[in-house]
């Protein structure tokens, strides 16, 4: 009993020891107090991140690189820009998720004409974004503090459209079910112009992969899969209209290509990494408000 | 002092066994008295299912913010607290074992709202209140309050059900609140972890009113036996 006793102190021992240092490797320079989790901005190597649930071993929901401000150093923010392919030319942009910002900023600087409207849930992340990431509110570029499915609710019944609408809003720790289902995506797909264009960061290796993909599917019909390897994400383009063939988008990546360089977008290499080809079961339940236990499923 | 005075001293101390004047004839049997404790049980155990589809229920139109579930806690707190008050004033009088069926068919009733009626209520809602924060409480206030108060009733009556006698009263309250408390926990635990995963919304809420209708049946099935036993034993007494 004792040495049982004694073997489980000394786990946790080890097992607190290599935490602490795992975080002692960074530098904590900032908290922010939430109504959700708190917030953790931490830098290391000359990359400066925010983090939710430190305490549980969370990753990084956002990086900047400090010597390079414009080199994004997560691929799915870079590849968030195939959207641009569909549509080259964005004038009103919803962004659903702000974390630090870099795609409604990256996105500003690109299109100063267009209007861009942020959700953010949390006001913690948006005071985190504007104090540590370079996040900047203008007349062109506004932060709402709100539930993305109420916003988009909303913009809905005022009869409001975007041309391209961006949903980045998971966060892995916890996934707001309802942003998920086959309702909410016909919102979105409400107040999608009919040659706007979807682009859904989700997650490319989880139980809820098939999941997500058929309920896609059920409301956009064919979409464009775009996964590269090591990325733990996937980037879901989906359309109202039928999708271009993937030949028709290398006009486009010739286009943007010299505009998207300074970000370490290579737009060129995206069309060929593209598919319509479902790798998943096609029989998977679909989510709807009703059945949504995507926390369960994951 | 002068109505007591009338009364038999074993009534006055509150000591009084049979049934008769304390009790309403369900704490006379054994049978009896696990009804009593089982629809205790399912009744703690719908409420606390029903309080964790809530936040499914509104999500689509409200968000899965705190403040959300903040209404939904407040308006089941509230429901529950007032419940109390007015199921215990209920029983003060004549118990009435019939009454005490009655509330879960009118809690089942109630909750039949929550099924065919959300939909245009949240829309309603969500149109005239821009702030989620209000537009939520008022929905829970909506859907949730008549239900969940129903519900509340049935705690401090089965209470008055059960007791016989003073010095047992809080034994049989600490008996009840475990019961209906674990039936809670269970049901937190079931609607979180698998029914959600197993079935529709709607089908759950379905299985909650179902369930509820069985309490009450069961309650008053067990009433009709324990008379007609009662009703059997006069007669043989009468007979010999």
């Amino acid at each position: 009993m004792r040495g049982a006793g004694f073997v489980l102190v000394l786990v946790l021992l080890v097992w607190f020891g290599l935490d602490n240092r795992a975080v002692a490797q960074r530098t904590i320079i900032h908290e922010e107090r939430s109504q959700y989790r708190d917030v953790v901005v931490t830098e290391f190597n000359n990359q400066r991140c925010m983090l939710f649930n430190v305490q549980r071993g969370d990753m990084n929901q956002t990086c900047i690189d400090l010597r390079d401000s414009r080199r994004m150093v997560f691929n799915y923010t870079r590849m968030s820009f195939a959207g641009l392919l569909l549509n080259p030319e964005p004038k009103r942009i919803l962004v659903a998720g702000l974390g630090g910002g870099t795609i409604p900023t990256v996105m500003r600087e690109l299109f100063p004409e267009a209007r861009i409207d942020v959700l953010e849930v949390d006001q913690a992340v948006v005071t985190v974004a504007k104090q540590f990431f370079n996040f900047v509110e203008d007349e062109q570029l506004v932060n709402h503090v709100v539930d993305a499915r109420v916003f988009i609710k909303r913009a809905g019944l005022r009869g409001e459209q975007y041309d391209y609408i961006v949903l980045d809003a998971f966060s892995g720790e916890y996934i707001p079910e309802h942003l998920l289902t086959r309702e909410f995506l016909e919102e979105v797909s409400q107040i999608l112009t009919p040659d706007g264009v979807l682009v859904a960061n989700t997650f490319a290796s989880s139980g809820l992969y098939d999941y997500e993909s058929v309920t896609y599917q059920a409301v956009f019909g064919e979409f464009f899969n775009f996964k590269t390897a090591g990325s733990g994400n996937r980037i879901i383009l989906a359309k109202k209209q039928a999708l271009p063939s993937v030949a028709e988008l290398n006009a486009p990546a010739r286009q943007l290509y010299e505009r998207l360089r300074p970000y370490g977008i290579n737009l060129l290499e995206y069309p060929a990494q593209l598919t319509t080809r479902p790798d998943w079961d096609v029989n998977t339940r679909i989510l709807t408000d009703q059945y949504s236990p995507a926390n369960l499923l994951n | 002092m002068k109505k007591n005075a009338a009364k038999p001293d074993a009534v006055k101390h509150g000591v009084l066994k049979s049934g008769t004047q304390l009790a309403s004839g369900l704490a006379d049997s054994a049978m009896g008295r696990w009804v009593v404790l089982a629809v205790a049980f399912t009744n703690g155990f719908v409420i606390m299912s029903i309080e964790l589809l809530g936040g499914r229920v509104m999500a689509p139109y409200f968000g899965s913010s705190v403040y959300v579930w903040g209404s939904i806690i407040t308006v089941f707190m509230l429901s529950l607290s007032l419940g109390y008050l007015w199921g215990g004033r209920l029983s003060t009088r004549r118990p009435d074992v019939r009454l005490f069926a009655g509330f879960f068919l009118a809690a089942a009733l109630l909750c039949l709202p929550i099924i065919f009626f959300a939909e245009p209520v949240m829309t309603r809602i969500f149109v005239a209140v821009e702030d989620p924060r209000y537009g939520s409480l008022i929905t829970a206030g909506l859907l949730y309050f008549l239900p969940i108060c129903v519900m509340g009733m049935v705690s401090p009556y089965s209470v008055r059900l059960l007791v016989l006698s003073q010095e047992g009263s809080g034994g049989v309250a600490g008996m009840l609140y475990f019961v209906s408390t674990l039936g809670s926990a269970l049901g937190t635990l079931g609607t979180s972890f698998y029914f959600v995963l197993w079935f529709n919304l709607d089908q759950v809420m379905w299985g909650c009113v179902v369930a509820l209708l069985c309490c009450g049946a069961a309650v008053m099935w067990a009433h009709q036996r324990i008379n007609a036993v009662a009703a059997q034993n006069t007669s043989e007494r009468g007979v010999s």
